[in-house]
């Protein structure tokens, strides 16, 4: 048996005899062997196996509670999916029970609005706003003097 | 006197045990017994694979349950084919497989913390009075090897823990790493020869004194 041979025999073979020959011969074989037992992992401890009993049923439970999770969420991508689809046959349907609607109008342009303009009162007569004045030059039974005719 | 047919009689006969693809099966179709007994197989392995890695017991049980969750779910998913019948799924190769990368990524996390996994699992087993000199000093070199193990590169260090981890074979660390059988005893080959550089490194007289 070569060293190649037994590394690969290693760790769990190591107490075979022909291993034990060989290593008790090569003491680079027998440190290889030294540093894969050093290297695994001390065995599981009362308390760890005691943990690793309940494994199963977490497991379990866990798995459980992840299906209802999906399938309350199946449910609702279901229903959703149900209204969006109902949504587009309703307005199908809907277009199809009126197809006479009128054809829509163009967006009429409105025009801009006009600059207000003030409008210049000066055309106007100073008198037709004085009642007073006015009902003095029109009154018929005055003369100019303003004595009573 | 009985009146069972032979064809009934030879069900009743024991057979083996039932394979990982059955017990799937079996479980994915409601039988809640074969969950527990597919967790039950595999269990070990999956938690001393991640127990390296971890602070503590409780944070190695934590990630065996998400392994186990992970490819009841990947085995879900392949329900379709597995009720053909004609169809074996690698049950234990997806969960050592999930496993390495949970370790991996844990791994990675850890590096952000001061962890100190070894030292953490070795009070936890070493609950007996106050040891003696020479196995105060088996211990230390026990933590410093397992702390050389996660030294290792990442592939090194897959194939290390699941032969010594998991007791794998070199075809089935193969099979669960996606690589040929030679390449995985390539990897073996260099791991053990760098395990044996760091330690030399870390402690020299550790070698030295055989």
């Amino acid at each position: 048996m070569t060293c190649d041979e037994l590394e690969l025999l290693l760790p769990e073979g190591a107490d075979d005899p022909a291993v034990q020959a060989h290593l008790a011969q090569c003491a680079s074989c027998l440190q290889s062997a030294e540093v894969l037992a050093a290297a695994a992992q001390p065995p599981l401890s009362p308390s760890e196996k005691a943990k690793l009993g309940g494994l199963s049923s977490a497991v379990q439970s866990q798995w459980v509670r992840l299906q209802h999770r999906r399938g309350r969420v199946q449910q609702v991508l279901g229903l959703a999916v149900a209204a969006a689809l109902g949504a587009v046959i309703a307005s199908g349907v809907m277009w199809k029970l009126n197809p006479a609607r009128p054809a829509p109008q163009p967006l009429a342009v409105e025009p801009r609005a006009q600059p207000q303009v003030l409008v210049v009162l000066e055309d106007a007569s100073p008198l037709a706003a004085d009642d007073e004045s006015s009902f003095e030059v029109s009154w018929p039974s005055l003369n100019e003097e303003g004595d009573v005719l | 006197m009985s009146s069972q047919s032979p064809r009934a009689a030879l069900r009743l006969v024991p057979v083996g045990p039932r394979s990982d693809s059955g017990l799937c099966r079996d479980f994915l179709t409601g039988d809640a017994g074969a969950f527990g007994e597919l967790v039950r197989r595999h269990q070990e392995v999956v938690f001393r694979l991640l127990r390296r890695y971890t602070r503590t017991a409780d944070d190695a049980l934590d990630l065996s349950q998400r392994a186990f969750l992970q490819a009841f779910e990947a085995a879900r998913r392949s329900l379709p084919r597995l009720q053909q019948g004609a169809v074996e799924i690698p049950f234990r190769a997806w969960l050592l497989r999930i496993a390495v990368n949970l370790a991996k990524n844990q791994a990675r996390d850890a590096s952000k913390w001061p962890a100190a996994p070894v030292e953490a699992i070795d009070a936890e087993g070493q609950s007996e009075a106050a040891p003696a000199h020479e196995q105060l000093v088996r211990l230390q070199r026990e933590a410093l090897t397992r702390q050389a193990v996660l030294q290792l590169p990442r592939r090194q260090r897959e194939v290390l823990t699941l032969r010594v981890d998991g007791g794998l074979s070199f075809g089935e660390v193969a099979s669960t790493l996606g690589i040929t059988e030679g390449n995985a005893k390539t990897h073996f080959h260099y791991a053990v020869k760098r395990l044996r550089e760091e330690i030399r490194k870390l402690a020299p007289d550790a070698l030295e004194d055989k």
